[in-house]
């Protein structure tokens, strides 16, 4: 019950209102005039509040269960409360896969919802301030990615989501609208550079061979040796270059000549810097 | 005790299914909302009872019938159906069932109901008005063999014999390790386990993993507990610790700097050339061998412990080998 106090009784709505807003019940303040005393009004839209009807079978709520219980995302964001809207959460579904860990940061879910709603954001990304249309979001090499339309430049790009700071999200929706096929950011710097675009061919010894395919993103021929060959697009020879050198002897440029005698060209470099110091 | 707060939200979306399910009993209320049972009868018959729109009359309030262990409702129209999914809700909850679509769909784990898992995706992004093909999932390793096994190893509670490459001392080795849990740092899964030829616990990046075979001797009992995050702030989180008695002090050039946001550091200086004067934990020679080929030539290294100091010299052959490589 609601104390006779008129400043308790202030209080405790005010307390009572806030939980309600964290609940996510989307309460809307009105301003209304009572005789000459301004006054405030709250109400609840139905079409705000209610979800919309999903039908969900018990199969389908057991299935979302059993994947809430199998992935565990890296931060505080939970989805029991959304199952139990979901008619309950569970568990007791048992899962014989063990805890699959994805990383998550703290901007995922305001950029989740501007990508919904379609709403442009505000941000910092490396001191440099941006304004976006959200199109994907990603999850590539353990990392989240943001790509959009970057409003002062009109090009898409990619952003790493972890750098992003001072996210603001537009309060408008249906801002945009989002192409068809959106290209997801390229993990792969030496794919893009102002080099004239080569292909590389690269022999790896077999126990490195799942480094390069988990790293390098490519398919590796298996010789009857054991060894592989790769194929790789490349726009950026030095920064090829130093890729393949973390194998070390473990692998070797075959073609085409100008990436070869690069390398070997970066290896003299080396050793006579440190013959000169030495 | 749970907060009223948490009850209010429990209650709040336990009415819709109740309406839906035209009464239930309070066991399964009790399961199926993680709410206590003695609290549920209460707060059924004691709070929601008095719960009503405008004017409050008795006909508006929603009316809770209990007989025996049934409830069912009455009355409570205006909250037929759920809340709607607040942003981080719906974002957890489509990642987790992408990630495992994606999973079951490379062969790891059960297959239990895919169909209704996708039918589910689908209705769950429509719900959010969101096109899920705008979030896009890579499952990375975790879709590879190595990680099937480890993952089979670590359920089953069996040894596994992995081969392993060691970036640090530039070696393969045969291990058998006893797998605890998968771990995870920057980009990179780990796995913790432990070693039968190292007599300990070690961390394995699941990239130099380069072969894995399934064994089935059970792991040892004094050797199913993770030790290795202990002090991570987040669960599952592997925190490294580098010795400060092996660092190095490398004169850099400013193109070069990307190694202070890859590597931890102990001190950065700029110089008045222009360059940094970086000091870092060194583990091996052949390690920082490795670094220093991905560094501009004119890299110096001013200060060094003598032990880092004198595997440089392995450093030179190991240019060599590469050069022999490509000469030879």
């Amino acid at each position: 019950m609601y104390p006779d106090d008129l400043v308790a009784f202030r209080k405790r709505f005010s307390e009572d209102k806030k939980e309600l807003k964290n609940m996510g019940v989307p309460i809307t303040v009105l301003s209304v005039s009572e005789t000459n005393k301004e006054a405030e009004a709250y109400y609840v839209e139905n079409t705000d509040y209610y979800l919309p009807d999903l039908d969900l079978t018990e199969q389908e709520l057991a299935a979302l269960n059993y994947a809430a219980n199998s992935v565990h995302l890296l931060d505080q964001l939970t989805e029991e409360e959304a199952l139990r809207k979901l008619g309950g959460y569970s568990q007791a579904t048992g899962t014989t896969l063990s805890h699959i860990h994805i990383n998550a940061d703290d901007n995922l879910t305001p950029l989740f919802e501007a990508l919904a709603n379609r709403s442009r954001i505000a941000f910092s990304y490396r001191d440099k301030p941006r304004n976006l249309e959200p199109y994907l979001l990603q999850f590539a090499g353990e990392k989240w990615y943001l790509t959009g339309n970057v409003l002062d430049e009109e090009v898409t790009k990619s952003f790493r989501t972890d750098r992003i700071t001072n996210v603001k999200v537009s309060s408008q929706k249906q801002e945009f609208s989002i192409p068809d096929e959106v290209r997801g950011a390229n993990l792969l710097s030496f794919t893009y550079g102002d080099d004239e675009p080569v292909t590389a061919l690269v022999k790896i010894d077999s126990s490195y061979i799942p480094w390069v395919e988990q790293n390098l993103d490519v398919n590796v021929d298996i010789e009857s040796d054991g060894s592989g060959i790769a194929e790789f697009s490349v726009s950026n020879y030095e920064i090829f270059i130093d890729r393949v050198l973390l194998l070390l002897d473990h692998a070797e440029i075959l073609k085409p000549p100008i990436l070869r005698e690069g390398l070997i060209k970066r290896l003299q470099l080396i050793q006579d810097g440190w013959k000169a110091r030495s | 005790m749970m907060k009223s707060s948490q009850r209010l939200e429990r209650l709040v979306s336990m009415v819709p299914w109740l309406i839906t399910n035209n009464g239930a009993s309070v066991s399964e209320l009790a399961s199926r909302f993680q709410y206590p049972e003695e609290t549920l009868i209460n707060d059924l018959t004691k709070v929601l009872f008095f719960v009503g729109p405008h004017p409050h009359t008795p006909g508006d309030l929603i009316e809770v019938n209990l007989y025996d262990d049934e409830v069912w409702i009455n009355q409570a129209q205006f909250l037929a159906k759920p809340l709607r999914l607040k942003p981080n809700e719906a974002f957890s909850l489509l990642i987790k069932g992408k990630m495992l679509m994606t999973l079951i769909e490379d062969g790891l784990g059960d297959k239990p109901a895919t169909t209704s898992l996708s039918t589910a995706l689908t209705k769950l992004s429509t719900s959010v008005n969101i096109d899920h093909s705008k979030i896009d999932l890579e499952s990375g390793i975790r879709n590879s063999e190595t990680y099937r096994i480890i993952h089979d190893g670590i359920s089953l509670g069996t040894k596994i014999k992995i081969g392993y490459y060691s970036f640090n001392t530039d070696k393969n080795t045969d291990r058998v390790v006893h797998p605890i849990a998968f771990k995870w740092s920057d980009r990179y899964l780990y796995l913790e386990a432990y070693c039968e030829l190292a007599e300990g616990y070690r961390i394995f990046r699941l990239d130099r993993i380069s072969n894995v075979e399934a064994l089935a001797d059970p792991i040892d009992s004094a050797h199913t507990e993770s030790v290795i995050d202990k002090d991570a702030s987040i669960p599952g989180e592997v925190n490294f610790s580098f010795s400060e008695s092996e660092l190095a002090k490398l004169l850099i050039d400013r193109e070069d700097e990307w190694i202070i946001a890859k590597y931890p550091t102990t001190n950065v200086e700029l110089q008045d050339d222009g360059r940094l004067l970086v000091t870092l934990p060194v583990s091996t020679g052949t390690w920082l061998g490795r670094l220093l080929l991905r560094l501009k030539p004119g890299t110096e290294l001013v200060d060094s412990t003598t032990a880092i100091s004198e595997s440089l010299n392995e450093f030179e052959s190991l240019i060599d080998k590469i050069r022999n490589r490509y000469e030879s």
